[in-house]
Formats: structure tokens, C-alpha cells, sequence
């Protein structure tokens, strides 16, 4: 199971490729929404972590219901 | 899995896109969506609506009667009629192909049939027909897509009310000189199918988006670098890669991930949508006034079927 620290860097870099910024700060409790997150952000988020982690989310998985960064790695760790 | 190449080629492209239109940008607040959003995201500022009272063998006699303004064909040459839909007419028999023959008094000797497919349909359509004109000596061929997918969509689902638009495409396919397919690769998955499928208790069209974006992005661009090396070219060649026009963002995302000039994937489909089979010859109709050498076409979608060709200029 992939640690904290880094998910935490997987899901940066990717909000970084997905909002085409160099740097992004997001806590790990912020609402990926308010971060300005729309719905396509979200795929793109996800497609990232599995190619990161080998994670396949299924096909019911609702991102909303795990909004931040605690939130999904609670989630991996629950299922993977 | 590749197939060969043929001597038949492409030589002409009609189209009928209906000027009724939606206006996504007037109506994005209604779906909870923002102006750049349907902008930048999106990328279909339009929808273009067939009337109430056009079939989809109509908008395939439209879409020939441009093509026949535009080139020289004699319609009694015809050897082979297939329309690409799986929106027939009606309950779905007759097939969509004998009414076209038909309301266009093409020759009763013609070859005519219906394949059932969808954003798929035109690559795996071309590689049919080509082979099947070839295998059995036919010179003329007209290959149809009209999908009209209004006929199936629930105008309170902004997973697929904001993108699918009506419009039908007629590629006329002779053994003169014109644009040769390459080697196609296909690829099918049916165990996605549930992503992109019809809602049994409403007979409305209903769509996973994140689910199709996760299938697009994992095994189209594999297929793609396939078809290139099994075609014995390279990215730097192709003129253009007209990739199946899902969404501005699928489109984006799948330069990005191919590593590809973004001006040679072009994004056509804002003032018309999604228009499932008819995505890939709309631009290559467009694209074909340039001239240009070599042009990738991939088209991926509903089934999951995926399929991608490379076509060559003969002319």
C-alpha cells in the first residue's frame, strides 16, 4: 500500500498537469470542488492515480464522496 | 489484430448536418455548468437537431445529394450501399441501406447492408467495405454514417444531452485514385459495454463519462502507436490525426498523451457535437481540401470498439 506522502505527490503532480500550473498547494483536507476541480478534472485525477498506483477505481466510484486528499487515500486504503 | 491494405480508394465525401441547432452556451446554467466550461471543456457550443420528421435513411440522402453536387458519379455504377448506424429507421426493419437504396433509386443489383456501430463505425466501416469491394470486383461503393442519437436522448441528462449532435456522411469508395487505407487495428471490449448503452426501462441513451474517458485514454492511445508502427510510419509523417470527436477535452488530453502537435488534431465538431460515426469523415471531408499525404483516423466509443487506420494519398 502506497504511503501518504506519496499519494500526496502523485495527486499533486497531477493537479499541476491537470490545471496546467507549476505549483499547486492544495491541504490534504481541502474539497477538491473549491480547489476548482470540475467534473473532467476529476477523470483526469483519477486516470492519473491508476496509472500511478495500479488502483483500478470501479466503475460506481463517486469522487464527491471522497472529495480530498484524506478522503481518497482513506479510500485506497480501505480497498486496495 | 491488423488487416492488409486495398486498391479502393476514397475519392469524395458528402455531408448533411441539419440547421436546426441547441445552443449549449444559453442553456450550460440549467445543466449547473459554466460558459468555460462548455468552452474549454466541452468544446460543443452547438447541436445540430434533425427535425422531428427526418428518418435516418433522410439525412443519408441528403448528405448524398451534397456529395453528388460536389463530384461526378453516376449512380447507376453503384456496386455497394452501407449505412453505419444504430439508429435505424423505425422498428429497425427493413435495414437502414435498402430504404436508401431505394429513396435514391439506386441499382437493385447493389450490394446493400447495415453495420451496427457506433463512434467506431467509420473505421471498422471503411475496412469492411474497402475489403468487401475488393474481394468481390466492385468499383463503386457509397459507405453511410448517420446516427441520429436524438432519437434516444433524456433532455434532463447532462451526462449526454450536452454532447451528441445529428448529422450523416456519404464516402464514395472507386478503384481510382484517392486516398488507400493502411493497415486497421481493432479492438473490442464488451465488458465495458454497460459505459455507453440504452436504459431498458426508459429506452433512453445512458452514459458512464468516466468511465469512457478512463477506457479512451488507456487503450487508444496504445492502439494508435500500434497502427503507426504496423503502417511502417511515424508521428512526424502523419499529416493529421483525426481523432474520434468525443469532447474538446478527450481530444485534448489525448494529444497530450500521444506527445502530438496540437494543430494536427483538430477539434471541428464545436458548432455541430458529437456526432458518433459521422465524427471522422465530417473533418476528413474538411480535412481532404488540404490535400494533405497521410492522415491517422481513430474512432472509439460505444461497445467498447475501438479502431484505427492510417490513410495514404494515391491521387
Amino acid at each position: 500500500m502506497i504511503i501518504l506522502d506519496d499519494f500526496r505527490v502523485i495527486v499533486l503532480e497531477a493537479l499541476k498537469s491537470i490545471q496546467k500550473k507549476a505549483d499547486v498547494s492544495i491541504s490534504d483536507a481541502q474539497d477538491f470542488t473549491d480547489y476548482g476541480l470540475d467534473s473532467l478534472d476529476g477523470m483526469s485525477l483519477l486516470l492519473e492515480i491508476e496509472k500511478k498506483t495500479d488502483f483500478e477505481f470501479s466503475e460506481s466510484f463517486d469522487l464527491t464522496d471522497h472529495n480530498s486528499i484524506e478522503l481518497l487515500y482513506a479510500y485506497l486504503e480501505k480497498n486496495i | 489484430m491488423t488487416s492488409d491494405t486495398s486498391s479502393i480508394n476514397i475519392v469524395a465525401i458528402g455531408s448533411y448536418i441539419p440547421d436546426t441547432m441547441i445552443d449549449n452556451l444559453e442553456r450550460a446554467e440549467s445543466f449547473n455548468r459554466d460558459q468555460d466550461f462548455v468552452t474549454e471543456k466541452l468544446g460543443f457550443l452547438k447541436l445540430a437537431r434533425k427535425s422531428p420528421q427526418e428518418e435516418t435513411s433522410d439525412l443519408c440522402v441528403k448528405a448524398y445529394d451534397d456529395l453528388a453536387s460536389s463530384c461526378h458519379i453516376d449512380n447507376r455504377k453503384i456496386d455497394c450501399i452501407i449505412v453505419c448506424t444504430q439508429n435505424p429507421d423505425g422498428g429497425g426493419i427493413p435495414h437502414v441501406s435498402a430504404i436508401v437504396q431505394a429513396k435514391l433509386g439506386l441499382p437493385i443489383t447493389s450490394a446493400t447492408f447495415d453495420i451496427s456501430l457506433g463512434c467506431s463505425g467509420y473505421v471498422y466501416s471503411l475496412s469492411i467495405i474497402t475489403s468487401f469491394m475488393e474481394a468481390n470486383g466492385f468499383k463503386h461503393g457509397l459507405l453511410f454514417t448517420s446516427d441520429p442519437y436524438s432519437k434516444i436522448l433524456d433532455a434532463s441528462d447532462h451526462n449526454t444531452e450536452l454532447l451528441f449532435g445529428d448529422a450523416a456522411t456519404v464516402t464514395y469508395l472507386t478503384n481510382s485514385l484517392g486516398y488507400q487505407t493502411g493497415k486497421t487495428s481493432f479492438g473490442s471490449d464488451g465488458t465495458g459495454g454497460s459505459a455507453i448503452q440504452i436504459n431498458t426501462n426508459t429506452d433512453y441513451l445512458e452514459m458512464n463519462g468516466r468511465s469512457v474517458f478512463m477506457f479512451t485514454m488507456k487503450v487508444v492511445p496504445e492502439q494508435i502507436n500500434e497502427c503507426i508502427i504496423n503502417n511502417n510510419t511515424s508521428i512526424t509523417d502523419i499529416d493529421y490525426f483525426l481523432l474520434h470527436q468525443g469532447s474538446k477535452y478527450i481530444i485534448d488530453n489525448m494529444t497530450k498523451e500521444l506527445g502530438l502537435p496540437p494543430g494536427k488534431t483538430p477539434f471541428l465538431a464545436s458548432h455541430y457535437g458529437n456526432t458518433v460515426s459521422s465524427s471522422i469523415p465530417l473533418m476528413l471531408k474538411n480535412i481532404m481540401q488540404k490535400n494533405p499525404e497521410k492522415v491517422l483516423l481513430s474512432g472509439f466509443g460505444v461497445g467498447l470498439s475501438w479502431a484505427t487506420t492510417i490513410i495514404n494519398r494515391t491521387a
